[in-house]
């Protein structure tokens, strides 16, 4: 295993959810850890809390000056880039007959499009360490959620071109691999429009019992995911469900 | 940590599993058909590591080695296998069941067990080392690719049915391992050198990797994951098209 204290890494959509949970594991192991998001105040709040090994950069994936932006700030801030972890994400929902086109595409570029273009961009720098792009895929990917038919055909991508990218890149020496969270609380479940942050969380915590383990999942569950794949030399287009066994299809009878 | 109980510990992989589960803190019982290796390899590991002969595919054995514990074992690592090469057309009928009764049948009966120990202990994580050959079929291969596909089906009926008593299941798919059963084959040069060129970062795996593997899946920190196989690979699995030739004036069919 590689240890990641000292390394470098990139987490875009550190400001919330998933990937200030992961941020904030990977200071906690040591790392140097360079966030982005859209939303300055958010990425700021996370950078404050975990201190001067954690630096916030403004911007947007879908934006190309501002991923060139954030690759370099990475790479100045942790001497080099060890790990991308590609955690910014957006959910768009609707019926069939009412999805709009531009919403769709847009998703497709924050989800997909975005995350694909940095990694390219990013990709000398890693293969200079040796290192590793992880992806997020979802639940979506393996059981059906009604309405959220935008958001599971994006992170169908993402867990297919996984694969792709992995065999790709291994002869320049670059895993790239993918984690698969469960039902996680955070508030890309409010901002899909699944109501009130008490609506969402009721939403999310109906669920637990189709769980193996019998509950939801929480970021820094998933952050482990991260910190393993991050070091594990060895694996390449791997994809880790980190999901409580919700994709088992439990039924307590 | 507890205590961790790896099987087929007496060589190759399950040694090193073993070793990295004892300097990871756990306490370790050695289990493997051959007393004479298992013990050599305990005396080596010191005096958190305790060996003892066990065959995976009697029940008696398996019920009698987990009565011998000292306490539940938070980790089990179902690791003993066995491999028969040959075509399926001229297979015997007793290496097709010596493979059954080893990978699949002695997963499920060291499971059944460990789960029955964990279960008042308030959980436990099992590892069942698969292969590769479990996610995708190879020529030779035998009984051993529907055992190890078998086992990884096993390990979501088990996580599946053991979650709500704390108890998380996955696992391992090692790929091409430079350890154990495959020495034989890595011995011959240009095999080797044909087998890491198919590799998509292009070397041969470790036990050590696989140990990794299995000791995060053992951890808290996968204290969210169970169900699952992971593949230590190489990114083998997902390049089966890698090596398909293409004319380099042609970037784009169909638009």
């Amino acid at each position: 295993m590689r240890d990641i204290a000292g390394t470098s890494i990139l987490v875009t959509g550190g400001g919330s959810g998933i990937g200030a949970g992961v941020a904030r594991t990977l200071v906690e192991r040591g790392a140097r850890v360079t966030i982005s998001g859209r939303r300055e105040h958010k990425i700021r709040q996370v950078a404050g809390e975990l201190g001067p090994a954690c630096l916030a950069v403004p911007g947007d994936v879908t934006v190309a000056a501002d991923r060139e932006r954030l690759v370099e700030a990475a790479v100045e801030h942790g001497g080099g880039l060890d790990t991308l972890v590609n955690a910014a994400g957006n959910m768009y929902r609707g019926a069939l007959a009412e999805l709009d086109e531009q919403r769709m595409l847009d998703l497709y570029h924050a989800n997909v499009v975005g995350p694909v273009q940095l990694s390219g961009l990013a990709l000398p720098a890693l293969a200079r360490s040796k290192g590793s792009i992880i992806f997020f895929g979802s639940v979506h990917t393996q059981r059906a959620f009604p309405g959220a038919s935008p958001y599971a055909a994006t992170k169908g991508a993402l867990e297919s071109l996984t694969g792709v990218l992995a065999s790709e890149l291994g002869a320049q020496g670059v895993r790239v691999n993918c984690v698969r969270p469960g039902a996680v609380y955070t508030e890309i479940n409010e901002r899909a429009g699944l109501g009130t942050p008490e609506e969402a969380h009721a939403r999310l915590q109906g669920l637990a019992g189709a769980h193996a383990l019998g509950r939801i999942g929480t970021p820094e569950e998933v952050a482990e995911a991260v910190v393993y794949l991050a070091g594990a030399e060895w694996v390449t287009g791997g994809i880790l469900t980190v999901d409580g066994g919700l994709a088992l299809g439990v039924t307590h009878a | 940590m507890g205590l961790a109980v790896v099987t087929g510990a007496g060589s190759g992989i399950g040694a090193v599993i073993a070793r990295h589960a004892a300097k990871a803190g756990y306490r370790v019982a050695l289990w493997d058909v051959d007393e004479v290796s298992v013990r050599e390899v305990a005396a080596d590991i010191g005096e958190s590591a305790v060996a003892r002969k066990v065959d995976v595919t009697s029940e008696p054995s398996v019920v009698a080695a987990f009565e011998a514990l000292d306490e539940a074992p938070a980790l089990v690592v179902n690791n003993a296998g066995l491999v028969r090469f040959g075509p399926l057309r001229t297979l015997s009928l007793d290496d097709w069941e010596a493979v059954l009764k080893v990978n699949l049948t002695g997963t499920f009966l060291v499971s059944r067990q460990a789960a029955a120990m964990m279960e008042p202990a308030s959980g436990g994580a099992i590892v069942n080392i698969a292969s590769i050959n479990g996610i995708a079929a190879a020529p030779n291969a035998g009984a051993y690719t529907a055992t190890k596909a078998a086992v990884i089906r096993l390990t979501e009926q088990m996580a599946l049915e053991w979650g709500p008593a704390g108890i998380r299941v996955n696992t391992v798919a090692p790929g091409l391992i430079l350890a154990g059963m495959s020495d034989a084959i890595y011995a011959d040069e240009q095999v080797r050198e044909q087998r890491q060129a198919q590799v998509p970062l292009g070397r041969l795996g470790t036990a050590e990797q696989v140990a990794d593997c299995v000791l995060f899946l053992g951890s808290a920190g996968a204290a969210y994951i169970t169900g699952q196989v992971l593949a230590v690979d190489g990114g083998l699995t997902k390049s089966a098209l890698r090596n398909l030739a293409r004319p380099k004036t042609v970037d784009s069919v169909g638009l």
